[in-house]
């Protein structure tokens, strides 16, 4: 019975490790993108120079924004030009048909749709000015997401195991006290403190929780380094990306180990708390 | 002095049967006293309420002066260090040797290995089983293993001896025994309460006895007899 508590525990950290391992790089993936999102506003040609200032400086003033540049029209063209050099569209274009605009990079990107409604009167139009608000909303959509409901699922997974294995120690713990009844009632009858009673007990929670947090721990380190590994390689190879878990700078796999032992002995202690609660009235 | 006093003591369980209606009694240390009565009477609750097995409903008991109803549950160990108890299944560990049994009582309260070494082969000798000490429960009759268990009840030297139908499956000729090792215990001074409806022994020792019915004292007679 202790064999089975201590496996579930470990089953359970294991998942809960590997999961944290994921979701920190599907993180930092995430976030490398999402910093690359921009939105754009579009402002119309006659807009005064006053009211441009006077938009440029409210951009600023929200938190959300991590820069702002002004592309005037000229620059506009220039960059244009530039993007297609040497095609025919080029020869087509007379005086300078583009808008000028305002490129914002926000810090948090989830706040697009917040942001973008600012420049919106409550009638719907846009405020005095623009002509057009526009980003790449059918990538970044998505993308948040993923990310969300990547974290929903594995908070269920995790909860619903975490469960399980207080479920299967407090058994454990509830078999054994059973087994020491009639000792417990002598102790209890001779005088011994309820602390002495209880300690075994909590001893035994703690050491299945510990120990299945520490094989838990072995099977991390193996996966992450022989197959995780391989896969951030890769990621960092193609997307350039350096904050992930393993390859990491950070010491990401230090803080997921101290988590899971943590995790493992309070899973332990809690279960044998329940069952002492409830079965042993000292 | 008095050893252990009851105070308008009621106990109402709580499918409220009622199991002691305003009990007021008191026994001076040192003494020997039977209570009896028939089953239901509320022995059993007596005992329980002076171990703190449950709680009083209504008064106050008092062991050597002090108010043990308001005590908290941390000190309720310290309590049960100075009353021994002896039961009529007697409660021993069948996995443990008749020293280990009586030891046990001396480990779990924190007593220094010297200490259970000389305590506990005295304290068998005083129960007549110092020659099994190293025998197991089920090896023993049913006397002996009472003896095991006065003999753990004691080891620590209570002021006071509770014992809850320590005869009751006995044959008379082992309950003399019994009453012989109680009645040495008592001689050194220990305040002994025997809950019993042992007509026999009652009536040859001629002891303080107490008769409870349906929860009230009806007799208190010093050197008394069991009863009609």
């Amino acid at each position: 019975m202790g064999f089975t508590a201590i496996t579930t525990v470990a089953i359970t950290l294991f998942i809960v490790g590997f999961f944290a391992i994921i979701v920190y790089d599907i993180q930092g993936i995430m976030s490398s993108i999402k910093s690359q999102v921009e939105l754009r506003v579009y402002l119309k040609d006659e807009i005064s120079e006053e009211l441009k200032e006077y938009i440029e400086q409210e951009i600023i003033s929200w938190e959300e924004t991590e820069s702002v540049e002004y592309v005037s029209k000229d620059l506009a063209l220039e960059r244009f030009k530039k993007q297609n050099e040497g095609s025919d569209i080029l020869k087509e274009i007379e005086g300078n048909p583009l808008p000028a605009s305002f490129d914002i990079t926000l810090n948090n990107p989830e706040k697009i749709d917040q942001v973008e409604l600012r420049f919106y009167d409550k009638d719907g139009n846009f405020i005095e000015g623009v002509d057009d608000v526009i980003y790449e909303r059918k990538v970044v959509k998505p993308l948040f997401s993923i990310t969300a409901i990547i974290g929903t699922i594995a908070f269920l997974i995790i909860i619903a195991l975490l469960l399980a294995a207080i479920v299967l120690i407090f058994n454990t713990i509830r078999l054994s006290i059973y087994a020491r009844r009639k000792e417990i009632e002598v102790m209890k009858l001779v005088g011994a403190t309820n602390w002495f009673v209880r300690i075994p007990f909590l001893f035994e929670g703690f050491f299945e929780g510990f120990a299945g947090s520490i094989i838990s721990i072995i099977l991390l380190y193996f996966i992450g380094n022989f197959l995780l590994i391989k896969g951030e390689r890769a990621i960092v190879d193609i997307m350039r990306i350096k904050e992930l878990a393993i390859v990491g700078s950070g010491n990401v796999m230090l803080y997921v180990y101290v988590g899971v032992l943590v995790l493992g002995g309070l899973i332990g202690l809690l279960s044998s708390v329940i069952a002492l609660r409830r079965y042993v009235k000292v | 002095m008095n050893m252990i006093e009851f105070k308008n003591i009621s106990k109402i369980y709580e499918d409220n049967t009622v199991a002691l209606k305003n009990i007021n009694l008191a026994i001076r240390k040192g003494e020997f006293l039977f209570l009896v009565g028939p089953s239901g009477s509320g022995k059993s609750t007596f005992i329980k309420l002076l171990i703190k097995e449950i709680d009083e409903s209504n008064g106050n008991i008092y062991i050597a002066g002090r108010n043990i109803c308001n005590l908290k549950s941390s000190r309720i160990p310290q309590l049960r260090r100075n009353i021994g108890c002896v039961f009529q299944d007697y409660k021993l560990l069948p996995n443990k040797t008749v020293f280990e049994n009586v030891a046990f009582a001396l480990e779990v309260i924190g007593r220094p290995s010297y200490e259970i070494k000389i305590r506990v082969p005295q304290v068998l000798k005083l129960v007549g089983l110092y020659s099994k000490l190293n025998s197991y429960p089920h090896q023993l009759s049913a006397g002996e293993q009472q003896r095991v268990s006065i003999a753990r009840a004691f080891v620590n030297r209570p002021p006071i001896l509770l014992a809850d139908e320590p005869t009751g499956n006995l044959d008379p000729g082992t309950s003399e025994g019994i009453m012989k090792i109680l009645s040495r215990i008592n001689l050194i001074g220990t305040t002994v309460l025997m809950a019993t409806h042992d007509r026999n022994i009652v009536n040859s020792m001629r002891r303080r006895v107490v008769e409870l019915e349906e929860g009230e004292i009806i007799r208190d007679q010093k050197r008394g007899v069991y009863g009609d």
